[in-house]
């Protein structure tokens, strides 16, 4: 029989102190499950920190404490799917170089640290939300 | 209170930048102008960036380590890393940060090769 997917999704205010709180309840959530995903927690930790950074800088009303980041955690049969989605007007994903990274550049990191770590990245039209992927391997 | 975030000491007299937090998006700037300003005031030539007691570094705290490499290297000095925890250690091996610049885990060890 296949197993339903497994969803929970987070709220954070455009404040920072939530995102390691988010985190450390992702990490421990996805511990619970017994995943088999290699390097897992620092796999998805990098991840999460670059996206919810993104959304926090790019994303948020600095002055509005108002949950305004969604996060949405999936399992299903061999995929872990998190996506985060602010109230920004997005960016042109499209025209970004999202393989090579930079060595002696001072930003322009994140994404590329993203696209590297996740095994897959995925975003939606006007670039306000980005969707990562690991793939692990089902245990019965 | 915000605690203090970052110090310049002397070690034998070899600069080390000692930082006290997690390096990111929201406060790498202040801590990026800070630093600079210490090292000018001291004219230090050769550094050491102590990260011992930074649990994490960020892209943005990555683009503050390459900030500090390149104004010690316009100013014809050194910049070691000393002590990255396992987590900042990695995030420094993923960004390639570790392919330009020296990373030592015995401080003396550190303040010889800037000796």
């Amino acid at each position: 029989m296949v197993k339903p997917a497994f969803k929970k999704q987070f709220l954070i205010g455009g404040s920072t102190e939530s995102i390691s709180e988010v985190i450390e309840n992702i990490l421990l959530l996805l511990k619970e499950k017994n995943l088999q995903i290699e390097d897992m927690d620092f796999r998805i930790e990098l991840v999460l920190r670059e996206m919810i950074a993104n959304a926090v800088e790019h994303g948020c009303d600095k002055n509005n404490d108002f949950s305004q980041i969604k996060i949405k955690l999936e399992i299903k049969k061999n995929q872990i799917s998190i996506s985060v989605k602010d109230q920004g007007d997005g960016f042109e994903w499209q025209k970004r170089d999202l393989e090579t990274l930079p060595i002696f550049a001072e930003n322009g990191r994140g994404l590329i640290i993203i696209n590297k770590t996740a095994d897959r990245i995925e975003f939606n039209d006007c670039g306000n939300k980005i969707k990562v992927h690991f793939d692990f391997s089902e245990v019965d | 209170m915000k605690g203090k975030r970052v110090e310049l000491l002397f070690e034998q007299q070899t600069a080390v930048l000692k930082i006290f937090v997690e390096v990111n998006f929201e406060n790498s700037n202040p801590i990026k102008e800070k630093s600079k300003e210490l090292i000018s005031k001291n004219n230090v030539e050769n550094l050491i960036i102590d990260l011992s007691s930074v649990p994490y570094l960020d892209s943005s705290g990555i683009g503050f380590v390459l900030s500090i490499f390149k104004f010690m290297r316009d100013k014809k000095g050194k910049l070691i890393l000393l002590n990255p925890n396992d987590k900042v250690k990695r995030v420094l091996e993923v960004t390639k940060i570790d392919t330009i610049i020296k990373i030592f885990y015995e401080k003396e060890k550190a303040v010889e090769e800037l000796s």
